[in-house]
């Protein structure tokens, strides 16, 4: 029986050649497209990715201000890196940039294509794309710099797959800019004789071979400090100096605090070591004055000895006994005399003793003063630190509680239950185990940097509290200070008086002043002094004496109190002021390291942008090839159920027969299933075949070839792929086929005999009054619903093809439309070490580039600071730090809106910039963001004036040396053009297979339908229809079909396209600009037309072939 | 037969032959034949005989080999494709053994769709479907149905409607109730009957005696010619001398 049914395979094969051939050929094609893209992708993946192997791809890349000195290689080394200068120059040769650089040794080695490797002095190898592109060839020579190099070899480095200048740019410019290599000896001398246009770039290449991770090797760059001695650019030293005043103002500003706060210390220390002294020099002077009187009273033969705490006492008993005594006035004002010496000296140590603490309570009202400032920031500090890690801490709670952990962390113990989590849930979920070490990392970062800055604030409290108890102290030091020169004086006086007292009552013709106490004092009581004495005046005056000195010894005791207060305070404010140092210092060096490390760049291979771009680029076509593969055979594959549904139809009554005569159902599905299988599998292995030959893969390569610097590509054949190619297109036909078929042929042995018609397929569809023809041609599409659908489907992926085309199309008109309408300025120059004062005639501007990932790749977002009269910028921008306008093409890549936030990344300090998006602004050639160009300084902690990127209309005269780059508005029309040009073949390809695959499913769609509709056809001819008016009836109503048909899916496929296309170019630094215009949708839609009115003209032929006898070949 | 009749079909020296492969199979040759106006012909003969060949090449659906069929003066076989299609939608009704109506079309629509190219408003081709359908006793309910829907009696005399829609000069029947049992044959015949009593000149093609007394003139059809002719005079129900006479005519044609 199956022999039987085998016959019936060919003899329907060969009934309907052209129809399976035309299928066939489709097949073909599109496993032909399919295979030579995936296999292209491949082909360039392994060879790039072995490239990387063979030549020793770096692991990452850094740049440093100066070349780094033995002791740090050495440190990097010890690390386990392996190193490799990568240091170049950039040369003008003819009209492009040409980078030189050493010739690599151990990392991102030259892998020569055509040509030789070098062998002397004098020779050059050069990156393959920029010599065909300048028309160089091996033998040739060219000037690099003063110096002629002749072109040994053409090839590739690793590290240049996409041979961008800068790793900013969006695009290669193979005629613009190259890279060369040459011997040492030659560098050096190219270096020495400095005709580079732009400075040294000191860059190295490593390799972490597995024995440090990344961040461990950037942290130990970050350690090393810049040896200024080894910097010898001008340019450069003058940004140093300039960049390291601020560092210095504020350092020395601290040490200056520290330093007077010690010496403050210092001061208020020894001067109450003195206090002691003071105090027992007082003592001593009370004792001696009275052990004098004693000893007076002694001599006078009075027995009183007065003590020392109730001398008041008894002297006032003595008193009351005027005639006890004898007079011996002499002896007494000797006494008086010694006395007053010792109080002048200690009054002048007084006088000096207080204006000292004069002086330090202003100096130390004045720190308050400075330190109260300090002080009335640390809220605002700790409320930042606080609410940002608060905030930190409700996002992690928001993604515990997305994963479905039931944990809501508190500032005080999230550590202990992030552990807690790790080890609940990290057992069995590994990815869960990263993510809550690396959240419990984030936040442990942040809480340090909430506890470091509570650590700093409290630092300054204690600073502040202290100069505050110093301020105090010194107050009553102060207050102090007075009474006591008042008593000292007082006392002074008094003796003075006292003892005038005496001579003028002893009749003595003398006056003793403060100035000439000590002579006249020697005079009267020399030998011959004629005083006589009058014990019981010099008794009282002693007595009065001894009051104020008693008075001045309670003064210094309170004084010297204040004193030790004060030096508490003072204590207090040098540990306070320690500890702000410590802090400062600690927060300086996070915050200041810019301009005090080495490092000025850091960028892992993963990260770089030149690096693997082409696998990038063809790993797209890769997993999209493969899915397209699956939804094109899908598409053919119904095509052709739709012919065996018809087969089925048309031998309904056979097929009825074979049942009644025992044949299974699975026997007849197995039939109807060999044709697709065969079909599909002959165009699969056929459309294999002609898809790794090199029409296939070599011609699909073509593109990323001549755009990316990649290694010879050897040939590849995945298995895989080949598994694919052979096994999917037939198991696609089995699948399809047996859904569609097997309802079909699930009908009774009679039912099939009969030809019933299904009685649920039958509706009455009240179509009013409608036209019978028009109420046909409904009729003729419901009951040809199967292949409209097919066709619709397949007029859907053809559009789908065709959008992968036409949006790209697009994409590259719109960039290049929008890089000549957008970049309003002529010139724009980038400051590697800019100047104070802007040049003449050009403008001001400040440029920072952070990072952001999109679709797996890390962008680079420029951030363009702008003043308020910038013309070539007519963006509205706000002064706050934390508010941006966005470009369209930043909307678009990010996808984010208007009020959102966007956080971008500064990778080389680690710090993340969230900002709100107040404005989007048409704006798609760059991924740009502006602000106000203060307020941007401000937040990037420069100087009021610093500016880093200058816009002119006209060339300005700027020091080659001080700049990064020049880029002119012709050079970025010029970039812009290439992408229109590069994409050209394949915007070609996509549309012609577009338009292949929507006329053959078209035309074999509805053809199937003329042959399903045959008899009718011959029937309608037999009551009197033309030509004309059966082809309205049969072809023309397919046209609204088509027309409608158009209509959605038109739309619809450029909406899936759309969703679809950011990761089609998720490696492209440009806006997504796909939106189509009026023009060119009524463009797509005529096409359409038109083509399906090709398709039925060429029915209008079919129609005429259908027999009119055909009823009669029917008959029973 | 009778030269008094109006002769409406003249076919002279036609030949039909197919070529299968390397073979010529000719079906008839040398055939003259007229057909006249108000007749309700009958031709009959063996199976392979070229009887619906020789109907379909009369009525212009399909094209014998060599000779030359002339319609009231107007020879019908240098017509083109077009021209053909309009003389048969002018002239011709035709009634299929197996019917043919389009599915997915009511009965009424597939009897409209024979009227649609006409000149006859679509208001008037309705008025005179239903006349018609209630002619063939098809209740109006019935019109409406699809032709799954209902019985081969019914669905065949909804095409002798489709065909007869047009006013034909000529109703073309082949073996039109070849697929119907009894109780539905009659039912047909009875259309035809009426039909032919009303004026209508009809050619059926068939092989059963009790259709073909249905008829006035009966052909035999033999060797690829005209083998015999029979006049068996008007139909009426009680038919006894008809039949005799038609067995004996076919008797004598070797039936």
């Amino acid at each position: 029986m199956q022999r039987i049914l085998s016959k019936r395979v060919w003899r329907e094969l060969k009934d309907n050649f052209l129809r399976y051939l035309a299928l066939f050929l489709l097949i073909v094609l599109g496993m032909y497209i399919i295979v030579a893209m995936v296999g292209a992708a491949e082909m360039i993946i392994q060879n790039v990715e072995k490239g990387h192997r063979v030549n020793c791809l770096e692991d990452g890349q850094f740049n440093v201000f100066v070349p780094l000195n033995q002791k740090e290689l050495e440190q990097i080394e010890e690390a386990g890196v392996t190193l490799e200068k990568a240091f170049f120059m950039d040369y003008k040769v003819e009209e492009s940039t040409l980078r030189i650089y050493k010739n690599r040794e151990s990392i991102n080695l030259f892998s020569l294509a055509r040509g030789e490797l070098l062998s002397a002095d004098g020779e050059i190898l050069l990156e393959q794309h920029y010599a065909d592109a300048n028309g160089i060839s091996i033998g040739d020579l060219i000037t690099v710099g003063d110096r002629e190099f002749k072109v040994v070899g053409l090839g590739s480095t690793p590290d240049y797959d996409a041979v961008y200048e800068s790793m900013s740019d969006s695009s290669v410019d193979s005629k613009q800019f190259g890279t060369g290599f040459v011997q040492e000896a030659d560098y050096e001398r190219l270096r020495k004789e400095g005709k580079s246009f732009k400075t040294e770039e000191y860059c190295y290449s490593y390799l972490l071979n597995g024995k440090v991770t990344r961040d461990e090797l950037k942290e130990l760059l970050q350690s090393f400090e810049l040896d200024r001695s080894q910097v010898t650019d001008e340019y450069f030293l003058e940004m140093l100096a300039e960049a390291e005043s601020t560092k210095n103002d504020i350092t020395e500003g601290i040490q200056e605090l520290v330093d007077g706060s010690k010496e403050l210390s210092d001061g208020l220390l020894e001067i109450a070591e003195n206090n002691q002294d003071l105090k027992d020099a007082v003592d001593s002077l009370f004792e001696a004055m009275l052990e004098e009187t004693n000893k007076g009273f002694e001599e006078a033969g009075i027995s009183v000895v007065l003590q020392e705490e109730r001398f008041e006492e008894q002297l006032d008993a003595m008193l009351t006994n005027p005639g006890a005594y004898s007079r011996e006035t002499k002896q007494g004002i000797r006494d008086t005399k010694e006395s007053l010496q010792d109080l002048r000296e200690f009054q002048e140590g007084i006088d000096t003793y207080t204006d000292g603490v004069r002086e330090a309570v202003n100096g130390s009202e004045e720190l308050c003063v400075g330190l109260s400032l300090i002080e009335e920031n640390n809220e605002i500090l700790n409320a930042g630190a606080e609410q940002l890690f608060q905030a930190m801490l409700g996002q992690v709670n928001e993604q515990l509680a997305a994963s479905g952990l039931p944990v809501v962390l508190t500032a005080e113990e999230y550590e202990g239950q992030l552990d807690q989590l790790i080890a609940a849930y990290g057992i069995y979920n590994e990815p869960l185990r990263q993510t809550l070490v690396a959240l419990k990392e984030q936040l442990g970062q942040l809480g340090a940097f909430r506890d470091g800055v509570k650590a700093y604030t409290d630092g300054v409290s204690e600073a502040f509290w202290g100069s505050q108890l110093l301020v105090c102290g010194m107050g009553e030091l102060h207050e102090a200070g007075e009474p006591l020169r008042e008593g000292t004086d007082t006392l002074f006086e008094a003796m003075i008086e006292m003892v005038n007292e005496q001579l003028a009552e002893g009749d003595i013709e003398a006056t003793i002043t403060a100035e000439n106490f000590e002579g006249e004092l020697d005079r009267l009581t020399g030998a011959n002094s004629p005083v006589d004495a009058k014990l019981k005046e010099s008794l009282a005056d002693t007595k009065e004496m001894l009051q104020d000195l008693q008075e001045f010894q309670d003064g210094i005791e309170e004084y010297t109190d204040a004193v030790e207060e004060a030096a508490d305070g003072s204590k207090e404010l040098v540990e306070g002021v320690e500890e702000l140092q410590e802090e400062a210092d600690e927060m300086l060096e996070e915050y200041f390291t810019f301009d005090i490390d080495n490092l000025t760049a850091f960028v892992s291979s993963e990260d770089n942008p030149r690096v693997g771009a082409s696998i990038d680029d063809v790993m797209i076509n890769k997993v999209a090839g493969m899915v397209a593969g699956v939804i094109i055979m899908i598409l053919f594959t119904y095509v052709i159920s739709v012919f065996v549904v018809h087969s089925i139809e048309q031998e309904s009554s056979v097929i009825g027969a074979l049942y009644a005569l025992g044949v299974k159902r699975k026997q007849l599905m197995l039939h109807y299933l060999v044709l697709p299988v065969i079909i599909t599998f002959l165009g699969g292995v056929t459309g294999c075949l002609i898809g790794f030959s090199p029409m296939g893969v070599d011609s699909q390569a073509k593109d990323a070839v001549v755009y990316f610097s990649m290694p010879s590509l050897e040939p590849v054949y995945p298995v895989y792929l080949l598994i694919y190619g052979l096994v999917m297109p037939p198991l696609a036909a089995i699948v399809v086929n047996y859904l569609v078929i097997s309802k079909k042929l699930k009908r009774t042995a009679l039912s099939l005999m009969r030809k019933e018609e299904n009685a649920k397929n039958i509706k009455e569809m009240n179509l009013g009054q409608m036209g019978f023809v028009s109420r046909f041609q409904i009729r003729q599409i419901l009951r040809e619903l199967r292949s409209a659908a097919a066709i619709l489907g397949g007029m859907f992926i053809c559009l789908l093809v065709l959008m992968i085309g036409l949006n790209c199309y697009v994409l590259c008109e719109n960039f290049r439309a929008a890089s000549v309408q957008e970049t309003k300025y002529e010139y724009l120059y980038s400051y590697k070490y800019p100047t104070e004062e802007t040049p003449e005639g050009g403008l001001e501007g400040y440029m920072e580039s952070l990072k952001k990932e999109a679709f797996g790749y890390n962008m680079e977002v420029a951030i363009l600071g702008l003043t308020k009269e910038n013309p070539y910028f007519e963006e509205k921008v706000t002064n706050k730090k934390n508010e941006l306008v966005i470009s369209s093409a930043v909307a678009s890549k990010f996808s984010v809106k208007k009020g959102e936030k966007l956080v971008l990344t500064d990778e080389v300090n680690d710090r993340d910039y969230a900002f709100t998006i107040v404005d989007i602004i048409p704006y798609n050639s760059a991924l740009y963001a502006f602000m106000d160009i203060d307020a941007m300084r401000e937040l990037f902690e420069q100087e009021e004036d610093y500016f880093n990127v200058v816009f002119s209309k006209e060339p300005l005269e700027i020091e080659s040396g001080r700049l990064y780059a020049t880029t002119s508005k012709q050079s970025i029309e010029e970039a812009s053009e290439i992408f229109v040009e590069m994409m050209w073949p394949m915007i070609i390809m996509m549309t012609t297979v577009a338009a292949i695959i929507f006329l053959v499913v078209m035309y074999l769609m509805m053809k199937v339908m003329i042959d399903r509709s045959a008899f009718s056809i011959s029937l309608m001819k037999v009551f009197g229809y033309r030509k004309r008016e059966i082809k309205k009836l049969y072809l023309d109503g397919n046209f609204f079909v088509v027309a409608v048909g158009a209509l959605v899916c038109l739309p619809l496929s450029k909406v899936v396209m759309d969703a679809l296309y950011p990761y089609f170019i998720s490696n492209v630094a440009i806006g997504l600009d796909i939106a189509f215009s009026w023009q060119m949708y009524a463009s797509i839609y005529v096409a359409i037309i038109v083509l399906y009115l090709v398709i039925n003209q060429l029915l209008v032929k079919r129609l005429a072939k259908v027999n009119l006898a055909e009823i009669l070949k029917n008959r029973e | 037969m009778s030269n008094k009749k109006e002769i409406i079909i003249k076919a002279t020296k036609l030949k039909k032959s197919f070529i299968t492969g390397d073979t010529e199979q000719t079906i008839f040759e040398y055939l003259n034949l007229n057909i006249y106006k108000g007749d309700f012909t009958v031709i009959m003969g063996s199976s392979g005989a070229g009887k619906s060949t020789l109907m379909y090449s009369l009525s212009g659906m399909d094209r014998p080999t060599s000779g030359e069929i002339v319609w009231d003066g107007k020879a019908i076989t240098s017509l083109n494709d077009d021209k053909l299609a309009i003389f048969r939608r002018k002239n011709c009704g035709f009634v299929f053994q197996q019917i043919y109506l389009l599915d997915k079309m009511s009965l009424m629509d597939n009897v409209l769709t024979a009227s649609a190219l006409s000149e006859t408003s679509k208001k008037d081709s309705v008025k005179y479907a239903n006349e018609l359908f209630t002619l063939v006793n098809i209740p109006e309910i019935t019109r409406k149905k699809f032709p799954s829907q209902v019985s081969g009696g019914e669905a065949q005399r909804a095409g002798i409607v489709r065909a007869v829609i047009n006013k034909p000069k000529i109703l073309f029947a082949d073996e039109p109730t070849g697929a119907l049992n009894s109780n539905n044959s009659t039912a047909v015949l009875d259309v035809f009957t009426k039909l032919h009593g009303a004026g209508q000149s009809i050619i059926m093609v068939t092989h059963d005696k009790n259709t073909a007394l249905r008829g006035n003139r009966v052909l035999y059809v033999k060797d690829g010619k005209i083998y015999g002719e029979c006049d068996l005079g008007g139909y009426t129900n009680d038919s006894k001398d008809r039949e005799a006479k038609l067995n004996n005519f076919l008797k004598e044609m070797g039936w």
